[in-house]
């Protein structure tokens, strides 16, 4: 399969594709048939009856136990499920800034791709979701390999603008997503903290999974600005501000530490992954390192 | 408060550079896109008025920083009692020493002596960091002042090293001279001690506007100085001397004799007894006179000496007394050119045959009147007479006086030799007449006031005619001399006193003339009774002009028919051919020369000075003349120029005369020093406590320019440990 270039790094995606990406949970698997879901589906193997509820199937009817009991059941059967992922892409203005190097948004979107092609690759289902104020294109999980393309394709239209809102997409996705899965968002994490805690919770409530891929560049981490400087802001055009670089560096940089303490706190309540990607580091590396790190876990 | 380097102000300047450096940051910020906004927003709206507020405090610690940096290079000081030296103040001082020759005056001990005195004990009050400038006030006003001066050994030296020079003191002009020079200092307390015999004479004090100047020249100073004048000297001393010496005829002759008038005055408070006059010709003594002197009487003595030879001769006239405290002002010089023949030019402008029909026949006569028997008649007067045409011919350098009687007009270029002739010492007399034109006069003769003539001729009545003034309007009527209005060589016989009266002599038509020009070359000398000018003189260069407002004929007057006409006549020329050029008869300071032609220019010329060494003058050529000058004649007294191997009557004499008016000792009145202590806001005082106590020793100011250092230094620590600390 030919990959667009200007979305994907043939190379990292040669080296990210001989990993695994293994799932933690205990339901689903980076390799199919290497575990048992614990979702109950309609496959092949049966698995318990349960009883007819209104809307069920009528085909799902268990005509012999009916015969014998006179209740009506419907059979359900044990399902042989592999991991279904949604990646969810920042789209908003923030991840444009291209600090020394490509841009946030540019970077996280290479690491989507990598991702959605080593899972597909292994036969998982993925989704994809850009967002930035609002979800922008939620495309469903599936792992057939057109279904690349798909993705691949989204992946390249989408441009980031606009502001962030990034806690309200969370819980508007950990409504929209109902099979528990894994949630995998790149982003810069450039919103209240208070919001984003909340919004974590939400999909460790709804059993989601959820990795925090934070894109940063170095300069967001260090500010490491000398001299006057008039800060444009990139997601609400005209708002600017002026100020002496220097002054402000060392507080700045308390403050963004703090922020990511309290992000990388949040993420631990709900066992999810917080992963830092800094622009300057390729991301080939920064991915193998991570799923080096979650394979041996 | 006063600045001392108050030019140094405008650096304050400066002050603003941290908010110039601001505004011009401002300018250049960096444009950076950026996304993490949400942090820096955070940071603003919690610490903006904080970081503004240190802005602020940061700018305002570098704007003091540097305003203390400005304000310490202008030397601002604090002056907190103005009339005594404190111990952390420095002075400027300017230590003024009248150094005229009456400060010679003294018994015991002279008035200069005790000024040293005084003026040595005042430096060793001066202390380490006080600068003091030595001045003396003969010198005072005259030129850049002397330089000021932190090595008070050097000054001392100066002081002990000076002597009084035989020059008169203008006290306000060098007072003036070191209150200016003190402006210039620059430590915090200015003094300025004037040590003096308080002489009245030179101070001056009728001259209100002058002493207005100064008292106004303290007043405006930055820091107003002390003066302290210190009294030495005498408070009656006794003085006798010797104040003029003048001959009575500006031109000697072998065959007159002349008479010199001498005056000796008193100037002590008791009368001088048995006071010795002796006059003397080149070092002989002719005659020795005993007077009675007054107090504060003068006298006046009358020498006659027939002097013998033509060239060169020196009088002298010398007091002796036994109380005098000034012997410097007993003696007076006069050196006196005999000549043997005055060569004078009359220019013919009606010459006509007929005996005494000439303008000038009389003229002639008057001049060298002729008569072998009679040796009184002899004069050196020499005159040749032309016409006009001849004059352009003459060689106008041979004569002494030039007359122009009757000349109806000169031509252009005669006009131009005639005043270079004046302005190099020649003289010349215009006698109009009926032929005269009056424009061609004014045209060429007064030129606006440019040319020779004093005054422009005026016509009344008909324009093409010269106007003649009649008393009544018929012809015969007449207008008589009038009086001497103003003194001069040439009239000093008509005087009243002279007992010579001219007022018989009666004057048919005459010139009016225009007003004469206010200035002081321009003199009216004699006027008709009527009050028109009838003797006007001009000095031009050297020599002078006078302007006869008659004819030297019977033509408009009866003139050559009275007796006086011949002295008249004489005296005219005589004065007019009385400038001795170079001037033999010198001041003190004023330069000698000594002009030489032909041969004589390349001989080598020795000076003879008094109580110094010959020396031999440097020649300089100025044209075909050389010219040997000397300037250093400080010394008063007598001074020969004699060409190498010359005979002793070869000789020229000079002289060079102290101004007499510092014989004047007496002092200023009491009520003089009390005025001038209220307009000057000055200090007398007539001995060390007094002046110990006016220079006081305690109270005084501060100079803040070390505290302004240490608070700026102090800032930049405060600035240093603030950016650290908000770092």
């Amino acid at each position: 399969m030919a990959l667009p270039p200007e979305v994907v790094d043939q190379q990292a995606l040669e080296r990210v594709s001989k990993l695994r990406l293994v799932a933690r949970t205990v339901v689903e698997s980076f390799v199919s048939g290497q575990h048992r879901s614990v979702y109950k589906g309609f496959s092949v193997e049966f698995a318990q009856h349960r009883e007819y509820s209104r809307g069920d199937e009528i085909r799902h009817i268990d005509w012999k136990v009916f015969g014998k009991s006179d209740r009506l059941f419907v059979k359900q059967y044990e399902e042989e499920t592999n991991l279904r992922a949604h990646i969810c892409l920042d789209a908003s203005g923030s991840m444009r800034y291209a600090g020394s190097g490509g841009s946030k948004f540019d970077y996280a979107r290479k690491c989507a791709a990598a991702l959605a092609y080593l899972m597909i690759g292994q036969s998982d289902g993925v989704g994809l979701v850009t967002f930035d104020d609002r979800i922008r294109t939620h495309i469903p999980a599936r792992s057939t390999s057109g279904h690349l393309n798909t993705v691949f394709k989204h992946l390249a239209d989408t441009k980031a603008d606009r502001e962030t809102n990034l806690a309200p997409i969370l819980h508007d996705l950990a409504g929209r997503i109902r099979r528990r899965g894994l949630v995998v968002v790149l982003s810069d994490f450039f919103a209240p903290t208070e919001d984003l805690v909340q919004a974590l919770a939400h999909l460790h409530h709804r059993r989601h999974e959820a990795i925090l891929m934070q894109v940063l560049d170095p300069r967001e981490i260090e500010f490491p600005f000398d001299e006057m400087y008039e800060f444009r802001c990139l997601e609400r055009p005209g708002v600017r501000l002026r100020l002496d670089a220097p002054r402000v560096a060392k507080l700045y940089r308390e403050r963004f530490a703090a922020f990511q303490d309290r992000l990388r706190e949040a993420c631990h309540r709900c066992r999810f992954d917080y992963v830092v990607l800094p622009t300057d580091r390729p991301c080939d590396a920064a991915l193998a390192q991570y799923l080096t790190y979650r394979q041996g876990r | 408060m006063v600045f001392l380097n108050w030019l140094l102000i405008g650096g304050l300047v400066a002050v603003s550079a941290p908010v110039l450096i601001h505004l011009f940051q401002r300018n250049r910020v960096i444009t950076h896109e950026w996304g993490a906004m949400m942090f820096l927003e955070e940071l603003l709206a919690e610490r903006a008025r904080q970081i503004k507020l240190r802005d602020l405090l940061i700018m305002l610690i570098r704007m003091g920083i540097l305003a203390s940096l400005a304000l310490a290079l202008t030397r601002p000081a604090l002056l907190m009692n103005s009339g005594a030296r404190a111990p952390d103040v420095h002075t400027s001082a300017v230590l003024l020493l009248d150094d005229s020759y009456s400060m010679n005056a003294g018994r015991a001990k002279t008035a200069w002596q005790e000024a040293r005195e005084q003026a040595l004990r005042y430096l060793d009050t001066l202390r380490k960091g006080d600068d003091v400038t030595v001045m003396f006030g003969s010198a005072a006003g005259k030129g850049p002042p002397p330089a000021a001066l932190f090595d008070l050994e050097r000054a001392k030296e100066i002081v002990r090293n000076a002597a009084p020079r035989h020059e008169r003191t203008d006290v306000a002009r060098a007072l003036s001279a070191a209150l200016q020079h003190l402006e210039t200092r620059h430590n915090p307390r200015r003094e300025l001690l004037y040590v003096t015999d308080l002489q009245a004479h030179g101070w001056e004090l009728e001259d209100g506007a002058r002493w207005s100047f100064l008292a106004g020249l303290t007043r405006s100073s930055r820091i107003r100085p002390h003066l302290i004048v210190a009294s030495v000297g005498q408070e009656h001393p006794s003085n006798l001397a010797l104040t003029g010496l003048t001959p009575s005829r500006s031109v000697v002759d072998p065959y007159a004799p002349v008479t010199f008038n001498v005056t000796a005055a008193n100037g002590g408070p008791e009368e001088a007894a048995d006071v010795a006059v002796t006059f003397s010709v080149n070092g002989a003594p002719k005659e020795t006179r005993t007077v009675r002197l007054g107090p504060g009487a003068t006298e006046s003595l009358a020498f006659t000496h027939k002097f013998e030879r033509p060239g060169s001769h020196l009088v002298a006239c010398k007091l002796r007394s036994a109380d005098d405290e000034l012997p410097d002002d007993n003696e007076l010089l006069h050196s006196v050119v005999v000549i043997d023949r005055l060569p004078v030019l009359l220019v013919d402008g009606d010459r006509r045959t007929q005996p005494l029909a000439s303008e000038t026949d009389f003229l002639r006569l008057a001049l060298s009147p002729k008569d072998d028997e009679d040796p009184t008649w002899r004069t050196v007067i020499e005159s040749t007479v032309v016409d006009l045409a001849d004059l352009r011919y003459a060689e106008l350098s041979k004569y002494r006086v030039v007359v122009l009687a009757n000349v109806a007009a000169l031509p252009g270029a005669v006009v131009g030799e005639l005043e270079r002739f004046v302005v190099a010492g020649g003289g010349l007399l215009v006698a109009p007449g009926d032929r005269v034109q009056i424009e061609a006069y004014n045209r060429d003769l007064h030129r606006n006031g440019a040319g020779l003539l004093p005054v422009a001729l005026q016509r009344r009545g008909e324009p093409a005619a010269p106007q003649l003034v009649r008393a009544s309007g018929a012809r015969r009527d007449f207008v008589r001399l009038g009086g001497i209005v103003t003194n001069a060589p040439a009239l000093d016989l008509f005087r009243p006193e002279k007992g010579q009266d001219w007022t018989a002599a009666r004057v048919f038509e005459h010139f009016q003339t225009a007003a004469p020009a206010a200035h002081e070359d321009i003199r009216v000398l004699a006027t008709y009774e009527n009050g028109d000018p009838l003797l006007i003189q001009k000095t031009l260069g050297e020599g002078k002009v006078f302007l006869l407002t008659t004819a030297v004929d019977t033509a408009w007057s009866d003139l050559p028919v009275h007796p006086f006409y011949v002295p008249l006549m004489q005296n005219l020329v005589l004065d007019l051919a009385s400038a001795v050029i170079p001037p033999r008869n010198l001041r003190v300071g004023q330069s000698l020369s000594f002009v030489a032609t032909g041969e004589d220019a390349k001989a080598a010329h020795v000076l003879y000075r008094p109580q110094e060494d010959p020396l031999e003058l440097p020649a300089r050529r100025q044209g075909a003349l050389t010219v040997f000058t000397y300037d250093a004649t400080e010394r008063p007294g007598a001074y020969v120029v004699a060409p190498e191997g010359a005979r002793p009557d070869e000789r020229i004499q000079y002289t060079v005369t102290a101004e007499r008016s510092e014989s004047d000792l007496a002092r200023l009145a009491p009520g003089d020093t009390q005025r001038l202590t209220r307009d000057l806001d000055a200090h007398f005082a007539a001995d060390w406590p007094s002046l110990a106590a006016a220079i006081g020793l305690d109270g005084g100011g501060y100079e803040i320019s070390t505290w302004l250092l240490a608070l700026a230094v102090g800032l930049c620590f405060l600035e240093t440990w603030l950016l650290r600390r908000w770092a």
